[in-house]
């Protein structure tokens, strides 16, 4: 039977409800408290992680503390503090110590009233003496004068009163020393014990709660300590993340304090999020800015430090711009702070007088097949294309494809000229048959196979005068003669042979028609060849590839973000690779590994970046944001503008003594630094050296012969007599360093102090490792057999001392001797002379 | 009968609950011990310094066979590969205070001025993966 309505129970239907409405309240309760704040638990493991670290510790100091010597020192010490108690509370001991504190508190007292006093008398003076200034009265300089004598009386008091003080003050602290010692020795003890005890309890009731570093000026906000409670501290409590300590401590931290530069600055990701570590991670789509880790951090150095070049912490993204330097990604693309810089490639409007005409296809269709340290990157040219190219260049100059073959060399003249290449030590730059190029920061072609590239006629006029052909070379003028030119040439044309390239060549010249002309001109256009060469009639052509750096993008009202750093991801043209590319890190590196991947109608060339090349380039890439730092989180990179001067400028142009060496940080840093030579080198050696440069440094480092000095004179080319004083001169008047003590002072330390001395100490410190003397010893660092002739006793002294000091990258431990051994070494060093033959 | 069923139906709900709560919190401590050490900057910085360093006497490998050191001598730079990693504290001390604090020769110098004793500790975890 069916029940009426009103007869109906709904109490179970209810209580289901209430039921499923408690469990929700409590479900939300728990979702709120616990699954929203992950943070909570990792503060709270935290904590009894380091309760546990702290209580290991607690337990070693206990141990020693109760190993026997230490608690018999301890009790010898105790029972000593209760001997001296009673000594120091012993009536006789307390009547001198209370009448001594008592008159203290008098000559105190009375020190008060006449200072006091004495300020009045003061402002007396100043009164009369203003009096005095302005009137010039007899009546006010006899006031100023008696207030003199009274001044001259208080200050007598007031040096009397002192000295009484402080005799008292002695008194007393001699009488309390004992007791004060002896108890600070015994907290010594137990300090370490107490100090972990207040840490373990401190620990112990530490609350929970959110962490936060607000820095107005980046407007940041970062809770991220909240979970990575340990990141800053000093003591390790466990090698796990997020409880673990901020890797490179040192390195980073030290000059970036947290509370100053908070986390996302550097590191990237979202600050503010604290409910999953995806989230605070950035690790969520659409969310620009996704956490750095590793070395891809260092992209965020370049945001502050406009130079990265040597700091440390920050080598990948600094190899990174060596590399965009190197390669001159500078020609094509627009990148803020690199808009004025000289184009990377050699002029190419007198190539056809230069290179043989087959050897220019294979290299237009791939440089790094002709030698794989080749800069220029690979276009992917059919052989139309690069033969309508080629044919555009020759086409400048000449009017035929032309085609120098190798002949049979005078056999003589290849002696001689190899002799030359090597003394002039042309490998120290060139690679060549897979040796020499040492000097890295600088590109010259490797010379492998020059002999079937340039014609004989083009290189004579290079070696003679370089600058002529490509005015901005960092290529010496060696100076050589007519004969010597020959000679060089001879050998370079028969050794640099490469056979497969004469095999190709052409038979006989082969006028160029028109038809290329027009093919030529749109590839060139189309690649922009421009961007790193000069070529006749395209001089106001503009870069082709799009921005990766704009600077004043932030200015504009609604600017596109040209900065590829902080472009957003969706914004990327992933074309066939969408579902392999995943975020702007991976974009970046495809991009760099094989551009043209994307789609086939890309222009970017194949540079065929290594591993390393490629890390460097995308974590500088990703530096390359739109943001901008207040002014005073910069660390700016003020150039020192050293430029030579005088006569010795034009020297220098010359034989670009720059191009290897480095003044004031300008230069190549290859071949020492010559900021204070002249504080450094004695100069009967300079001239010596200029003259004939001998080995101080390992092969292969050695200075090119420059033929400068010798029997010749202006005529011929090579350096007079006069140039080589004005070299000296110019070294000897501006390229000093004041600090370094000159050879008078040196010579007045040195006088009583023995050479034998020196010599052991130098054995006894073990110097002979990396320093060479005679026959023995190790060649880490430089000969030292004729040091003594070579450097001024001033700078041995100051580099024995601390040899950072004058060359801060120095391979050399920095022992700390005292003063005494500093000049035992320097006068044994300085008596390393150079046998006289 | 139908108080027996509300019975029923708290009990199972407390074990919902329970499952629930049970099975968030074991989830937490997973992602606790799932994440990985970081040892990595370390060993990259200490091979920067051990090339800067040690590699003119020890050699890239760190076998002994760099090609910098005084062939004249009779001493031979040692094979750092032969070290065990509980021997990583008498590295730390031969870095720091150089060979001759270990009572061996003095060829090998202390470096205590130059680098602190966290840039040693690079090195010795460099060391230590060495083989």
């Amino acid at each position: 039977m069916k029940k009426k309505e009103e007869e109906k129970s709904y109490a179970l239907y209810f209580f289901i409800a209430v039921l499923f409405l408690i469990i929700t309240s409590i479900w939300l309760i728990w979702w709120e408290t616990k699954t929203l704040r992950p943070w909570k638990n990792y503060q709270k493991k935290y904590h009894k992680l380091a309760v546990v670290q702290l209580e290991k510790e607690l337990e070693q100091s206990n141990a020693e503390f109760s190993s026997d010597r230490t608690q018999k020192e301890y009790n010898d010490l105790k029972s000593a503090l209760a001997k001296a108690k009673v000594e120091f509370e012993s009536s006789a001991v307390q009547t001198e110590y209370k009448k001594a504190g008592k008159e203290l508190g008098n000559v105190s007292a009375e020190l008060k009233t006449v200072r006091h006093n004495f300020q009045k008398l003061r402002s007396r003076y100043l009164k009369a003496e203003y009096d005095y200034i302005k009137h010039s009265n007899a009546k006010d300089k006899l006031t100023l004068d008696e207030l003199n004598k009274e001044i001259a009386q208080f200050d007598k008091r007031i040096t009397q009163l002192e000295s009484k003080k402080k005799t008292h003050k002695t008194k007393l602290s001699k009488m309390t020393t004992p007791v004060d010692e002896l108890t600070r020795k015994i907290n010594g003890f137990t300090s370490d014990t107490d100090n972990l005890k207040k840490q373990i309890a401190s620990f112990s009731n530490q609350k929970v709660e959110i962490k936060q570093i607000h820095i107005p000026d980046l407007d940041r906000t970062d809770r991220c300590t909240s979970c990575h409670i340990g990141i800053d501290q000093s003591r390790k409590v466990s090698s796990i993340e997020p409880f673990t300590t901020h890797p490179g401590r040192e390195i980073f931290l030290r000059d970036h304090e947290i509370s100053q530069f908070g986390c996302t600055p550097c590191h990237r990701g979202q600050g503010r999020a604290t409910s999953s570590v995806m989230k605070g991670h950035g690790d969520v789509k659409y969310w620009d800015y996704p956490m750095l880790r590793g070395d891809p951090v260092q992209a965020s150095c370049i945001l502050c430090h406009e130079k990265v070049k040597g700091l440390r912490g920050a080598e990948t993204v600094s190899f990174g711009i060596g590399t965009l330097e190197r390669k001159g990604c500078y020609g094509c693309h627009k990148i803020a702070g690199y808009e004025n810089m000289p184009k990377i490639g050699p002029v190419l409007s007198g190539i056809g007088t230069k290179v043989n005409y087959t050897w220019e296809v294979n290299w237009l269709k791939d440089p790094k097949s002709v030698f794989p340290t080749a800069r220029m990157p690979k276009f992917g040219f059919s052989d139309e294309e690069a033969k309508a190219i080629a044919d555009y260049l020759f086409k400048l100059n000449v009017d035929d494809r032309v085609d120098t073959p190798a002949k049979e060399p005078d056999w003589d003249l290849v002696d001689k000229g190899k002799g030359i290449f090597r003394q002039s030590r042309c490998s120290i730059c060139h690679p060549a048959q897979n040796k020499g190029g040492a000097f890295k920061n600088i590109y010259a072609p490797d010379l492998t196979k020059v002999g079937s590239k340039v014609r004989i006629e083009w290189l004579k006029k290079w070696l003679k005068k370089p600058q002529e052909y490509f005015p901005k070379t960092r290529m010496p003028r060696f100076r050589f003669t007519d004969e010597e030119i020959d000679a060089l040439s001879e050998y370079i044309m028969s050794e640099f042979v490469d056979w497969d390239i004469e095999d190709q060549k052409l038979k006989e010249k082969e006028p160029i028609g028109e038809q290329h002309m027009e093919l030529g001109a749109r590839l060139i256009e189309k690649y922009g060849c421009f961007g790193c060469h000069d070529i006749k009639g395209m001089e106001k052509a503009v870069r082709i590839g799009p921005y990766l750096k704009k600077k004043d993008v932030v200015n504009k009202i609604g600017a596109e973000i040209s900065s590829i750093g902080s472009k957003p991801f969706e914004r990327f043209d992933m074309g066939k690779v969408a579902d392999k590319v995943k975020d702007r890190e991976s974009y970046l590196k495809t991009k760099l590994e094989s551009p043209r991947v994307f789609r086939d109608d890309l222009l970017m060339p194949d540079f065929g970046f290594n591993e390393k090349e490629i890390d460097g380039l995308s974590t500088m890439l990703l530096g390359f944001t739109a943001e901008e730092v207040p002014l005073r989180y910069k660390v700016l990179d003020i150039p020192s503008g050293y430029k030579p001067t005088g006569d010795f400028a034009k020297i220098e142009k010359d034989i670009k003594c720059l191009t290897c060496h480095t003044i004031n940080g300008v230069g190549g840093g290859f071949a020492p630094d010559l900021t204070f030579e002249g504080s450094k080198v004695k100069i009967e050696w300079l001239r010596d050296f200029l003259k004939n440069p001998d080995i101080i440094r390992p092969m292969l480092k050695q200075m090119p012969m420059f033929k400068l000095g010798g029997e010749i004179g202006m005529i011929r080319g090579y350096l007079s007599e006069d140039e080589v004083n004005i070299i000296i001169n110019y070294i000897r008047t501006v390229l000093v360093a004041n600090d370094i003590p000159d050879d008078f002072e040196m010579n007045k330390r040195l006088t009583d102090v023995n050479a034998e001395e020196g010599k052991a100490l130098f054995r006894k410190k073990g110097c002979l490792a990396c320093h060479q003397i005679g026959k023995d010893g190790g060649a880490v660092g430089p000969n030292l057999s004729s040091v003594g002739s070579r450097l001024r006793p001033g700078y041995l002294y100051m580099h024995v001392k601390d040899p950072q000091k004058m060359v801060p990258g120095a391979v050399e431990p920095r022992y700390n001797m005292n003063e005494e051994e500093v000049l035992k070494i320097t006068r044994y060093l300085v008596k390393l002379q150079k046998e006289k033959s | 009968m139908r108080i027996f069923s509300s019975r029923i139906l708290i009990v199972v709900i407390l074990l919902v609950c329970a499952v629930i709560f049970s099975g968030c919190s074991s989830s937490e401590t997973d992602e606790l011990s799932s994440e990985q050490p970081i040892h990595q900057f370390s060993v990259k910085e200490g091979k920067r310094l051990f090339q800067k360093l040690c590699l003119p006497c020890h050699g890239e490998s760190g076998k002994g066979d760099g090609i910098y050191w005084a062939s004249a001598l009779d001493l031979t730079p040692t094979d750092l590969t032969q070290f065990t990693p509980t021997e990583s504290d008498r590295i730390f001390k031969t870095i720091k205070y150089g060979s001759e604090a270990q009572g061996k020769s003095n060829l090998c110098p202390p470096w205590k001025n130059n680098h602190s004793d966290e840039e040693i500790g690079y090195i010795v975890s460099f060391v230590e993966t060495l083989k």
